[in-house]
């Protein structure tokens, strides 16, 4: 079937990303919007936009019922869900299905089977997939649970069936210590996150890398990879930095994962894009390292730019196109992986206040631009940052012929973006890249959480002179363009600002 | 809370090489030269090395960008949600307002919570109440007049 119109279910940056994909394959976009943004670059660069509800996810973007009346006022024979909000949400794709119109992405029945990560782990075991060792105990009373983890052995980490982002997972060192605590624990927050208290055992891997295999699946049973990405640099289970290829990757092991994930892609019936994500053992110095299956994503991923820079392949175009029921666009052979690509996520966040989220108008923004530099963003001067939603305010993304020359070119565009407003985390993001051990190429999942303190100091003493004194001009100039009368004062050595105190 | 240094300019005759200044902290005075760029950017020389500074001004802080590093300054006095007491027991508006009342005078002693000074903006009335107790020690406002935000209006010294 052809597309005609697509409703993009999402905000944000990756609203605008596959908004711009709807028009350069000659497709209408709609947008969706609450009244929060209304007047939001995504909303704006729609050829038609729906405003469905309030400012809360719950009455705009994650309210299937309003969605799919917005499609069908609209025309629309296709949605787009993005990632976050419904994406992964087998209830959305199957309302979407439901309604006759496409769905961008894999069936309902394989998102949920793909979103129980206890079904999840036993597809990929019955498939040959090496899994992180561990239990799914069928008996799911806290003594089951319990007897469970201690065949797994500590360290290890207890984790909710539903579960994702760290919600509903307990770290255990020493079993007669923390084993009770902990169980209780992971299920009381996994019924409240997700109503569902299934629990899990994983052995915990002290110092492991997390990379990911990206994946595409047609109707017609062929799946191809691009490669991984390496997502090591987290802080609480969010991705920070990622980069493309996985640096000081053995071949060998970069073999195993990129089969491993076309097997899982083969085992779960997948369509569309995925990602499935290993854990590495970071321990193990050669190419037998452990290598083991963690999830698999069902969607577009944040990170999908990389990928996109390194094999120039557009992951959203081919998402289209899978979705119309044409076969994939490129063979395993055509794919091939060219210099290097890194990716900094920009949040709107004070990093030297435990990462606060911050809120409030943009008074200043001008993105980096240059060659090898790509941002995606939906911020603007003047727009408000709203307390509602996530705080990326955008990805800047490098790739250049090798490592690092990306990771220099990221850092000199995160020195050229100017955001001021609300704190932002350029500044972490800049001494995360300078750092000996990212240069290197040798980080671990617990990185960012192990040298916080070194990542967050406040900006050098220079600087904030630096500021102040331009401060101190710009003022004085302005009230000098306001008024003649104060020229003598200008004049008068050794004036003194007023207004300028210590407070 | 950053402490905003005290500034001063030596003269703002723009010649070559910009505008002297001084910028003065408790422990240092640091000279520097600023080089207007225009559109709010400036080229300020400290020592040998050159930055360039991005400047906005917001209702409740200026912010500077160096480099993307980020400076965030609150205006000098800043309103707080509540008692729209700063730090330094200065009391001022967090918008721009007309005084309509003025309920105390210098010497008098408050107790946190009572109403020092009345605005009126957009046709709303904004007490400005005590964020703690204290006793007047400068009132820089009169009925009618208009304030700006940040501006001290009521100035209180802590009583022990």
């Amino acid at each position: 079937m052809s597309l005609r119109r697509v409703l993009v279910a999402n905000r944000g940056e990756i609203a605008c990303r596959i908004i711009r994909a709807c028009h350069e394959r000659g497709l209408d976009a709609i947008a969706v919007c609450s009244t929060a943004d209304q007047e939001s670059p995504h909303a704006r660069l729609a050829d038609q936009r729906v405003i469905i509800g309030g400012p809360h996810p719950q009455k705009s973007y994650l309210d299937i019922g309003r969605l799919i009346d917005a499609a069908r006022e609209t025309g629309a024979d296709a949605v787009h869900p993005g990632y976050g909000f419904l994406s992964e949400s087998p209830d959305f794709a199957e309302a979407v299905s439901g309604a006759g119109l496409t769905w961008i992405g894999p069936p309902a029945a394989v998102i949920a089977r793909l979103g129980s990560k206890i079904e999840a782990r036993q597809l990929m075991e019955r498939a040959g997939v090496p899994v992180v060792p561990g239990g799914t105990p069928d008996d799911q009373s806290d003594t089951g649970v319990m007897a469970a983890a201690r065949r797994v052995g500590a360290p290890l980490l207890i984790k909710a069936s539903a579960g994702g982002g760290g919600r509903g997972m307990r770290v255990v060192r020493d079993l007669d210590a923390e084993l009770t605590d902990a169980v209780q624990l992971a299920r009381r927050e996994a019924t409240a996150a997700f109503g569902n208290g299934t629990l899990y055992v994983e052995r915990l891997f002290p110092r492991a890398r997390h990379i990911e295999v990206q994946v595409l699946a047609d109707d017609h049973d062929q799946v191809v990879h691009l490669y991984e990405r390496d997502c090591s640099l987290q802080r609480r289970h969010q991705k920070v930095i990622e980069e493309s290829p996985a640096p000081r990757l053995q071949e060998g092991i970069r073999r195993r994962l990129t089969d491993a994930a076309v097997a899982a892609t083969h085992a779960a019936g997948y369509r569309n894009v995925g990602t499935v994500e290993f854990l590495v053992d970071a321990s193990e110095p050669g190419e037998d390292a452990t290598i083991a299956f963690l999830e698999m994503n069902t969607r577009l991923q944040v990170e999908h730019p990389i990928t996109e820079a390194v094999t120039g392949r557009d992951l959203v175009h081919a998402q289209f196109e899978i979705a119309s029921g044409e076969p994939l666009p490129w063979r395993q052979e055509e794919i091939t992986v060219r210099g290097h690509a890194v990716e900094c996520r920009v949040y709107a966040e004070d990093p030297a206040a435990k990462f606060r989220p911050d809120a409030g108008r943009l008074l200043r923004y001008e993105e980096p631009a240059g060659p090898g530099l790509r941002v995606d963003a939906a911020v603007e001067a003047g727009g408000s940052i709203s307390p509602h939603y996530d705080g990326l305010l955008a990805k800047v993304v490098s790739c250049a012929e090798d490592r690092a020359t990306a990771l220099a070119r990221a850092r000199v565009a995160l020195a050229r973006y100017v955001i001021l407003g609300v704190h932002t985390n350029l500044d972490f993001l800049q001494r995360t890249l300078e750092h000996a051990a990212v240069q290197h190429g040798a980080v671990d999942t617990g990185f960012l959480e192990a040298h916080l303190d070194a990542l967050t100091t406040p900006p050098e003493d220079d600087t904030k002179l630096a500021v102040a004194a331009a401060l101190a001009v710009d003022d004085r100039l302005s009230r000098r363009r306001l008024t003649d009368a104060v020229d003598a004062v200008d004049d008068a050595p050794w004036t003194t600002l007023g207004g300028w105190r210590l407070t | 809370m950053t402490e905003r240094p005290h500034v001063t300019v030596e003269s703002l005759k723009t010649g070559e090489g910009g505008v002297s200044a001084v910028v003065r902290t408790p422990n240092r005075d640091t000279p520097l030269r600023v080089q207007p760029l225009g559109a709010g950017r400036y080229l300020v020389e400290v020592g040998t090395r050159r930055l360039t500074v991005t400047l906005a001004s917001g209702s409740t802080a200026d912010w500077g960008q160096v480099d993307g590093h980020t400076v965030r300054w609150p205006h000098a006095t800043q309103a707080t949600a509540d008692g729209d007491e700063h730090h330094d027991g200065t009391h001022a508006a967090a918008t721009p307002a007309t005084v309509t009342d003025v309920r105390v005078a210098p010497g008098d002693t408050v107790a946190s919570g009572d109403t020092l000074v009345i605005l009126e903006a957009m046709k709303m009335e904004m007490p400005i109440r005590a964020g703690r107790p204290g006793r007047v020690t400068a009132l820089q406002c009169a009925v009618g007049d208009q304030v700006q935000p940040g501006v001290p209006l009521v100035e209180l010294e802590e009583i022990d």
